[in-house]
């Protein structure tokens, strides 16, 4: 790998420094760098969320745009292209699912999310969250709170039970993008309840 | 966004909504989703001896544009045959309910869903998909 050095003060930096160690000049941005790499953190699912607010943070602070304001516009637009990718890193890698799909998609190169990846056809997820939209549907028409408390916890149990099974699938180097995919998938379905849930409920308030 | 009359008429009177016995030998399910915006879409199909597809029955999950797609879906393959009912594309569900950009995704989960539905169908009665075309052709002449 090519040595890096600090065009304002010579200092060596590690590829995908935001400011030089050494003079805290800002350095190029670079648009090949991993979300995890701008926050200075190991590409893992295992992470630290305080840690990980902690560095975007301080990387904010220290890219407010007051900071540029005489600065030349060349290195106005750095500052933005870096603030813009390291409020995406902090966003994606701190929710659990985003993060998730995020590493999924380094290692298969495709999202299991995003409506590009297109309609799946796996039956028994499928069958399964129709049977929960009709479970909550019942629900709400009867408006049984007991029922819907109910409900809500089970799936939150279920989106704990996927995030496990996702954070152990991408422990190991190989763990078979199908079931990653799938578990993926029914977290992001379980959200979507979740929200239909919430909605349904609040509704009640003001029917 | 502003959802087209279409939509709005499909939306609040859904045609065809409903199920049919998954088991019956005359009818095909298609179960499609869309993780993304967490829509579930069934479509069946009762197809009668001739081939022809006599009637349909939708359930979805999902937004305005899902369901009226799947609406719209259930009513236009009623009286085509299998391979007919397989030529249906998103383009034709899109311009008809006049979705914008962003919901188009909507009308391929539709084109997807009769399209799994006359593979069920296909699969129930020995055969792929594939295989259909090339049968139906060698029996017309």
């Amino acid at each position: 790998m090519a040595v890096l050095h600090c065009s304002q003060c010579g200092a060596e930096y590690a590829p995908c420094s935001v400011l030089c160690p050494a003079c805290g000049a800002l350095l190029p941005f670079d648009p090949s760098c991993s979300l995890f790499a701008v926050l200075g953190l190991g590409e893992s699912y295992d992470l630290d969320g305080t840690d990980l607010r902690t560095r975007a943070v301080e990387l904010q602070r220290r890219l407010h745009p007051d900071r540029f304001a005489q600065a030349p516009a060349s290195l106005q637009r750095r500052s933005l292209e870096w603030s813009t990718r390291i409020n995406e890193a902090a966003a994606v890698l701190g929710d659990p699912l985003r993060r998730a799909d995020y590493l999924f998609a380094r290692r298969y190169g495709r999202s299991a999310l995003s409506e590009a990846q297109g309609s799946i056809r796996d039956p028994e997820l499928l069958m399964r969250q129709m049977e929960l939209r009709e479970q909550l549907e019942a629900i709400s028409e009867a408006r049984d709170q007991a029922a819907l408390d109910a409900l809500r916890r089970q799936i939150a149990e279920d989106e704990q039970r996927l995030q496990q099974q996702v954070a152990q699938n991408l422990a190991v180097v190989e763990g078979g993008n199908e079931a990653l995919a799938g578990a993926l998938q029914e977290w992001q379905y379980l959200r979507k309840l979740r929200a239909e849930l919430d909605r349904s409920e609040e509704s009640w308030d003001f029917a | 966004m502003a959802y087209s009359e279409k939509v709005i008429d499909h939306y609040e009177n859904p045609r065809n909504v409903g199920s049919f016995d998954k088991g019956d030998e005359s009818v095909g399910t298609g179960m499609v989703g869309a993780p993304a915006c967490g829509d579930v879409m069934r479509l069946q199909i009762r197809v009668n001896e001739q081939g022809i597809i006599e009637d349909a029955r939708f359930k979805t999950y999902g937004c305005g544009s899902a369901i009226a797609s799947s609406s719209l879906v259930t009513e236009w393959v009623k009286g085509k045959t299998l391979d007919e009912a397989m030529t249906i594309k998103n383009s034709q569900i899109a311009e008809e309910l006049e979705l914008p950009p962003v919901k188009i995704h909507c009308s391929v989960l539709a084109e997807d869903a009769i399209k799994a539905a006359v593979q069920d169908y296909l699969q129930k009665h020995g055969g792929a998909a594939e295989n259909h075309s090339v049968a139906a052709e060698a029996a017309s002449h």
